[in-house]
């Protein structure tokens, strides 16, 4: 998109270094995205805390911190980013029913397909892009409906 | 001469409390010539329990109280007793003045009266008794029936829970083990994509050097390419088959659905069909008459059980090379799936006995002997039906007749 200033930013979490770095070479490859990988999800929360992001990709099953209970928090602290899951076969029930609880973006299931993901991130930040213009498009009307008021004030005012 | 009066007193006396012990004993007691075989006395308790007159008794001959089919055993019996001064006792059978007739307790044996021979007979009856006791029998002998029945169906569920539960933690191994492959394999799904797309920018690249004359036509570098081509191609390949058994399994089981479902029996038939692979290839050639069968109610996890038995028997009862013909149609409100084969056959004697828990053929350590009895099981469970046909060398047919409402009874 051609008024992007800044890249965007992908924060990976897995237990598991080697689907961070197929993802992140990838995603390195293919993108210009910039992409942080993180095998805590402790230290990815604290991350974004300082730094923010545009999109937050988690496996499920993690020792520290499960996918979900991650995902949650990151909704918290920034809760216009997309969030999706990432899971393998065995918890695929949990994962899609915690994608209504916890209101996941999307889920990608293990072994996925490059170009599966690709098309997701671009959906999820297209929209999160969507939705901020749709933000500050509502401010504006806003803002305008203000100094409509007040105008509206005014002229009484004048003519009364 | 007091003596002698005392003396006849005392055989009076006696003779008295031996007549009223006849007279009143709650046995019948016959005195029998034993020249004739008539009858010389017989007590009150004998006309009751003979329904004759003690008048008519005692014109009647011994075997006469028996009924006529067994009058010529009983004279042939008091012959020889005769013969051998002899007694016996045992249970004979009386025809009553009225036609009714009773079992009766016989106790016989010589005895003098004075020079006289005779045979006593004390006879009680046991009717009711022996009635008593061969109901007893009987009612021993259907317990005993029953509990066979019984073991043998307690036996028959204990196998199959036992079996079901071995598929259920078969069934969590292989989510675990779909889990733990899931990731690895991710990895390396997409490490060959990434190569494909890497050696394509490279080729790119070297494209836009072409202006150097070393890099053109240099035949190393050809080779190069040529070989990680189609090795990148051989890894997209392998990656791409461990993905559909890892998919296979856990459709195999059912992970995701191991409730009741609607579903296809044609995916059913082709998960089984990738899992029994290594029993199959180059072996035995699969021919697929799959017809237009509607989706049915049914547990999927168990008919894919049901369906990797009964194509890895059929495989297994091929020698060498082979074939399995695999035919779905739908008849009124059944799916019918057929599973032939061109194998050895069942011998006739043992058709009526492959669906019995715990019969093979395949010698111990190959078969347990489980697998056709759960299949009719399962069958069973949904409501279905599966018929057999075999022919010695020729094949076996499995038609499994599966009701398509998935045979709710209410």
């Amino acid at each position: 998109m051609s008024e992007q200033t800044a890249k965007d930013t992908i924060v990976l979490v897995d237990d598991e270094e080697i689907v961070l770095t197929s993802l992140s070479s990838f995603l390195s490859l293919e993108t210009n995205y910039e992409v942080l990988t993180f095998v805590s999800a402790k230290a990815a929360l604290e991350h974004i805390k300082q730094k923010g992001c545009d999109l937050v990709i988690s496996d499920y099953l993690m020792p520290e911190m499960d996918g979900i209970t991650f995902l949650s928090k990151v909704k918290e602290l920034v809760p216009e980013v997309p969030r999706i899951i990432l899971t393998g076969y065995a918890d695929k029930e949990n994962a899609i029913k915690a994608i209504n609880d916890v209101g996941l973006y999307q889920y990608i299931e293990k072994p996925w397909a490059n170009e599966d993901i690709l098309i997701i991130i671009r959906n999820g930040l297209e929209r999160q892009l969507l939705m901020k213009k749709l933000d500050q498009k509502i401010d504006q009307i806003n803002a305008a409906y203000a100094e409509l008021q007040g105008l509206h004030k005014e002229i009484v005012k004048t003519f009364v | 001469m007091n003596d002698r009066a005392e003396e006849i007193r005392r055989l009076k006396d006696s003779e008295e409390k031996y007549r009223k012990m006849v007279e009143l004993a709650n046995d019948a007691i016959f005195g029998i010539d034993v020249d004739s075989g008539g009858i010389l006395y017989a007590n009150p308790k004998a006309e009751k329990m003979c329904g004759y007159s003690c008048d008519t008794l005692t014109g009647m001959k011994a075997w006469e109280l028996h009924p006529p089919e067994e009058q010529e055993s009983a004279r042939k019996l008091f012959a020889e007793v005769v013969e051998e001064g002899s007694s016996y006792r045992r249970d004979m059978h009386f025809a009553r003045e009225d036609g009714s007739r009773i079992i009766v307790d016989v106790s016989a044996v010589v005895t003098s009266c004075g020079e006289k021979k005779i045979i006593q007979r004390i006879c009680r009856d046991v009717t009711e008794r022996r009635q008593l006791e061969d109901e007893l029998k009987q009612l021993n002998k259907d317990l005993e029936i029953r509990i066979e029945q019984r073991t043998r169906e307690l036996n028959r569920k204990q196998m199959q829970l036992a079996q079901s539960e071995k598929m259920a933690a078969l069934g969590n191994l292989v989510a675990g083990i779909a889990h733990e492959i899931n990731t690895p394999l991710g990895a390396l799904n997409s490490n060959n994509d990434v190569f494909i797309r890497l050696v394509a920018r490279l080729k790119a690249a070297l494209d836009e050097l072409k202006g150097c004359d070393e890099l053109r036509d240099n035949p190393e570098l050809e080779t190069i390419f040529e070989n990680i081509e189609k090795l990148n191609d051989v890894s997209r390949t392998a990656a791409d088959r461990i993905v559909n058994i890892v998919s296979s399994l856990r459709k195999f089981a059912r992970l995701d659905r191991s409730e009741k479902d609607t579903v296809d029996i044609h995916e059913g038939l082709e998960t089984t069909l990738t899992l029994a692979q290594h029993e199959l290839k180059n072996r035995v050639e699969v021919i697929r008459e799959y017809g237009d069968i509607p989706m049915i109610d049914c547990y999927p996890n168990q008919l894919n059980q049901a369906f990797l038995n009964l194509l890895v028997n059929a495989s297994q009862a091929i020698e060498g090379q082979g074939k399995i013909w695999i035919r779905t149609l739908q008849k009124d409100n059944n799916v019918i799936v057929e599973i032939r084969d061109s194998g050895r056959g069942i011998p006739p004697e043992n058709l009526s006995k492959v669906f019995d828990p715990g019969f093979t053929t395949k010698g111990s350590g190959v078969g347990t002997g489980l697998g056709l009895s759960i299949v009719h099981q399962i069958i069973q469970d949904h409501g279905g039906n599966i018929e057999l046909e075999s022919e010695l060398n020729k094949g076996t047919t499995f038609r499994v007749i599966l009701p398509i409402n998935g045979g709710e009874k209410s």
